[in-house]
């Protein structure tokens, strides 16, 4: 069920838009980046869609960008938040970028609750098919979104 | 005018806060259906409630079908704040009770026009 229907309205293009629509919502303009995997330590939140269509959408980015969109999203002075407030906030980018992204997508689908995790290095997911990766200019650093699709029966 | 702002997210509930507060109203938070719940038994009894739909323990639909179901908090104006954005579900929302529904991700005006629409900013002062 999960690989059959393919999201053809998911394209770069598309998630650009979605992410650029999500920031200007905190306030945040930004422009499109050339996407490279982070190498460093980085806040990543996976948000899963299943239904007619199965996978997962990731945003990404480092640790001062997480930061730095966590203070504006909460209204705090930089430097303020605490790490349970960043990974609520970069939870949060997820669910409103994944959100919007299951829009585009033929219903119906249900979308999970935010899994938040600080790591080290690319991560790796092997029962998936990159749809699309996109990189966005934010405070700091890219923000990094990644559309997958899931490849399991 | 007092709202309680149900998200489980405390990034969302603070930029909503924010939002609903700039308009005159007082505001309290709750990070899910339950939680509002809890609060509503408690009092103050808000005039509006913005609400998450996915959400941990009790979700934004049975919250308000909950609240539906008790006549004295029938005059809650009932706001879905949400990513949930097929049409099934903004039906569902609708027909359990809600009166207006807002998808994420919003702009504090969209959050303003709604509550013209609703009637709830006409006794706020500027």
């Amino acid at each position: 069920m999960s690989a059959e229907v393919q999201a053809p309205a998911v394209t770069a293009e598309v998630v650009v838009a979605i992410v650029t629509d999500v920031l200007a919502s905190l306030g945040v303009e930004t422009v499109e980046l050339p996407h490279e995997p982070p190498s460093a330590a980085h806040w990543t939140a996976s948000v899963g869609v299943t239904g007619t269509w199965g996978g997962h959408v990731t945003v990404s980015c480092s640790p001062e960008t997480a930061a730095a969109l966590t203070s504006t999203m909460l209204g705090l002075e930089p430097g303020e938040a605490s790490q349970e407030d960043v990974a609520d906030a970069v939870g949060e980018l997820a669910n409103m970028v994944g959100g919007s992204v299951k829009g585009m997508l033929p219903p119906p689908n249900t979308l999970s609750l935010p899994h938040v995790v600080l790591a080290a290095g690319s991560h790796h997911f092997p029962h998936a098919t990159t749809v699309c990766s996109v990189a966005l200019a934010a405070p700091h650093g890219p923000l990094l979104v990644d559309v997958r699709t899931s490849t399991t029966p | 005018m007092h709202a309680l702002v149900i998200d489980d997210s405390r990034a969302m509930r603070s930029i909503l806060t924010r939002i609903v507060t700039g308009l005159g109203f007082t505001a309290a938070q709750a990070g899910n259906g339950q939680e509002a719940l809890d609060q509503l038994e408690q009092g103050p009894v808000p005039q509006l409630a913005l609400i998450d739909w996915n959400m941990p323990v009790m979700n934004g639909l049975e919250f308000i079908v909950a609240v539906r179901k008790r006549p004295e908090w029938r005059d809650i104006t009932l706001m879905m704040v949400t990513t949930e954005s097929e049409h099934g579900q903004i039906v569902r929302a609708l027909a359990a009770g809600a009166h207006e529904y807002v998808i994420k991700p919003f702009t504090p005006d969209a959050i303003e026009e709604k509550l013209a629409l609703l009637g709830l900013l006409q006794e706020v002062p500027a």
